[in-house]
């Protein structure tokens, strides 16, 4: 991938067209509104189970306990089973939802450069190389 | 002091059963933690040295990715608080833990692309950096540094106070901590300067050495012996576990059984005794903590069964037990605390051996109190809202319940340590296969744990007393009832490597907001490397011997304030760092204010709790905590204040919501 450099204001007063939202943005935004919906669906389903079916009401003794593999039936329906569908949906997320994007070269130091560029400019010194030793991105 | 053992047979039965395998196993743990962070400082002679010490150069593949993000958030609390509130509270603590299952894909999916591209954009090697970057504003980025300054040095003092107070939980009672103990209490009994705090040498040894190893080896390694001592101390956690589940299970004869057993529970009482020998002790002798004691019924009932949670101490001469605490009246010192347990059937009949050797003791119930939610009834262990010694709503009503689901997930997403996490991942492949990972690691940790000492409640009955303590001693039991007992060392290392894995990277936080964010980009952008590498080995190590030396005289409310600063930095970062990252319109106005706004609403509501009830608490309105109330607030405030004020520059929109373009 080649190296960026980042549009100017002066550029963009001048009219310059925008180029097209960054594909990693989008993809992360898509994925994102997905992962609100996954948490928003296992939340509900939890704490729906649990409290309807696993919280004794005041005053009450609870008549004989149900059980399923071991536990009680609504931590197994509240936690154990959404928490595997979670593992199993995470497959479907991780390893065929989610894109493979290019996130980009590393500009180390880019940004202490650029910061030392403008302190030499607003003292009225030439514009230099930061500490980094790497060149300036402009 | 000698035991009454002689004369009471069984009286020492309760003391502990760890033996010295605990601290040999720490021992060949702290030796793999240091050889680590050998390596890793190699490492960092052949890189770029900021972006390597405070960044590991953005490389992390997906093993050292996911451990290293899994064990982060894993603290002491995960293997010490947390087994005592399911051995204390029951099956509902499932629920408390539960949205677990959906951290991983949420506090990692969440912000991982957008801001590992930011910040490798611009270079950025912190939270800080990439914050200032996104704006162009130093003091957006002042802001946050300072917030992450002054929440993360209260957490890493408590988090100190924290490490050394599980290792001396875990090594009470072992001979040689015993005797380093004496050792150091002699020597700091000559050091008037340290005033009360040497009253706990073995608070001191275990501080001592839990700050050095620490300091030493996050110094020295930087972010890379960091990551891969997580990986060692993440995989150190998940095989405990998974070693203890089926040891537990089978000791208590299988889990459906436990669950029928706890059904029938009832919640203990907490009482205050007074105990009196039959005739005058001979020579000072003491009841060790946790000792079982029996008080026979005349008509007929099953005898009431007690466990001590204070030491009683007798005087030679004397029949009446004292509390051993100084400076007591003569009416407060005989007041000896206990728990009164409310045991099955069956578990009378398995601990019948026991009750049997109790010693010949007479016993006055001088106050009982019963817990306020879920006394004398039956089933408060395997329902919800659980049983709870001081709420009348129960240990987790439906709204706090949803609470703890919105902040396990949430506050996972804004806390900077877990995002600068985000930052050093090496490509989006790697991204895909830890978040993976991590979902199984949380399955394979967190509700085997609920199973292990829900075990624990019916196997190990009584353990209210010092419930802290729970791990070490079901640790003991399961390994030594298949007879294995060198294997309880390698399980209550799970703790110290939660306590580490949280503890080196807060003290990273703090040093890489001093150097880069204060030093390097405030006051000298021109430094050169030289004097930033010492400045970072430096300020690593006065940090964490600060934390160290503050520690020495501990700060009370650990829990809380470790809750507070947690909660304090999310409710902080998250809403403005996800407007940062995925709205284009939003401007340094809406994110200075938005992060102010959450900041203050929750320091507000802390006020208001810690003023209502005279301690450090908050104050939460309708039952939610305010880490809910606190990003509502920093959402509302952050979106008013970008709409309200002009949009941002068109140069920044295009720079980090836009392709590159190609040259």
């Amino acid at each position: 991938m080649s190296s960026w450099s980042p549009t100017s204001g002066k550029d963009a007063e001048a009219g310059k067209s925008r180029p097209a939202y960054d594909p990693v943005f989008l993809n992360a935004r898509r994925e994102l509104l997905v992962i609100v919906v996954l948490f928003v669906i296992f939340c509900v389903w939890s704490l729906a189970v649990c409290y309807f079916w696993g919280y004794l009401p005041a005053g009450q003794e609870l008549p004989e306990v149900s059980i399923t593999l071991g536990m009680p039936s609504w931590v197994f329906w509240g936690i154990v089973a959404p928490w595997l569908a979670v593992d199993v949906v995470a497959v479907w997320f991780c390893f065929i939802y989610m894109a493979n994007d290019d996130l980009g070269e590393s500009h180390e130091g880019e940004d202490l450069a650029e910061q030392v560029q403008h302190l030499h400019e607003s003292e009225g010194g030439q514009s230099g190389n930061g500490p980094s030793g790497k060149g300036n991105a402009r | 002091m000698s035991s009454l053992s002689h004369g009471l047979p069984g009286l020492l039965a309760a003391s502990s059963l760890v033996s010295n395998a605990a601290i040999i196993t720490f021992a060949i743990y702290i030796v793999g933690v240091l050889v680590l962070a050998w390596l890793s400082n190699r490492l960092l002679q052949s890189k770029s040295f900021l972006s390597e010490y405070f960044l590991g150069s953005r490389s992390l593949g997906v093993w050292a990715f996911a451990l290293t993000f899994a064990a982060t958030s894993s603290s002491g609390g995960s293997f010490i608080g947390f087994p005592s509130f399911v051995y204390t509270h029951g099956w509902i603590v499932s629920l408390w833990i539960g949205s677990y299952m959906i951290v991983p894909i949420v506090s990692m999916g969440l912000l991982a692309k957008r801001i590992n591209q930011i910040a490798r954009r611009t270079g950025a090697i912190t939270v800080p950096d990439v914050l200032r970057d996104r704006f162009e504003s130093p003091v957006f980025g002042t802001l946050a540094t300072s917030l992450i300054v002054f929440f993360m040095s209260f957490n890493l003092i408590a988090q100190f106070k924290g490490g050394a107070v599980i290792l001396q939980t875990l090594l009470e009672s072992v001979p040689l901590f015993e005797q380093a103990r004496d050792v150091t209490s002699r020597i700091v009994a000559q050091l008037p300067f340290l005033g009360s705090a040497a009253n706990d040498p073995g608070y001191l040894i275990c501080l001592l050495v839990f700050a050095v190893v620490v300091v030493v080896y996050t110094a020295y390694g930087g972010f890379r012996a960091v990551v891969w001592t997580d990986v060692m101390q993440g995989l150190v956690m998940v095989g405990g576990v998974v070693i203890m589940l089926p040891l537990a299970i089978y000791a208590a004869g299988g889990l459906g059984h436990v669950t029928r057993q706890m059904a029938q529970m009832e919640p203990p009482k907490l009482v205050k005794l007074q105990i009196e020998l039959p005739t005058p002790a001979t020579a000072a002798a003491a009841l060790p903590k946790n000792q079982w004691l029996r008080l026979d019924s005349d008509d007929g009932q099953p005898p009431r069964i007690f466990r001590l949670a204070d030491r009683c101490t007798f005087a030679a001469g004397q029949t009446i037990g004292r509390l051993g605490t100084a400076g007591l009246s003569p009416d407060a010192a005989r007041r000896i605390g206990a728990v009164e347990v409310m045991l099955t059937d069956e578990q009378r009949t398995r601990m019948a051996p026991t009750l049997a050797e109790t010693p010949a003791v007479r016993i006055e119930v001088l106050e009982s109190v019963e817990y306020v939610a879920g006394a004398g009834r039956r089933g408060v262990f395997v329902t919800g809202p659980g049983p709870s010694p001081s709420s009348a709503a129960g240990f987790l009503p439906l709204s706090l319940a949803l609470s703890f689901f919105l902040m396990w997930t949430f506050s996972g997403a804004g806390q900077p340590s877990n995002m600068v996490r985000l930052m050093a991942f090496n490509n989006t492949r790697t991204l895909r296969r830890a978040m993976f990972t991590v979902s199984i690691y949380y399955t394979l940790i967190y509700f085997p744990l609920v199973m292990i000492f829900c075990c624990a409640r019916y196997v190990l009955p009584g353990w209210e007393t010092q419930s802290d303590r729970i791990m070490p001693e079901m640790a003991h039991m399961t390994t030594a009832s298949i007879g294995l007992p060198w294997l309880a060392g390698l399980l209550v290392a799970a703790p110290f490597a939660a306590v580490m894995s949280t503890m080196d990277s807060f003290l990273l936080m703090i040093s890489s907001a001093v150097v880069r964010d204060i030093y390097q980009r405030n006051l000298n952008p021109e430094a050169s490397e030289r004097t930033i590498k010492r400045l970072t080995y430096a300020v690593t190590v006065a940090v964490g011997l600060g934390a160290m030396l503050v520690a020495v005289y501990p700060p009370a409310y650990l829990q809380d304030i470790i809750v507070f600063t947690g909660s304090g930095l999310s409710t902080s970062f998250l809403a403005p760092v996800i407007l940062a990252l995925y709205w284009p319109r939003f401007n340094k106005q809406g994110a200075i204010a938005g992060m102010l706004g959450g900041f203050l609403a929750h320091i507000l509501l802390y006020a208001i709790g810690s003023w209502q009830q005279g301690s450090m608490a908050a104050y939460e309105p309708w039952g939610f905590h305010p880490f809910v109330v606190g990003c509502i607030v920093s959402t509302i405030v952050a979106l008013a204040v970008t709409c309200l004020t002009p949009p941002p520059p068109e140069d920044l929109v295009r720079k980090f919501f836009h392709a590159e373009p190609s040259r």
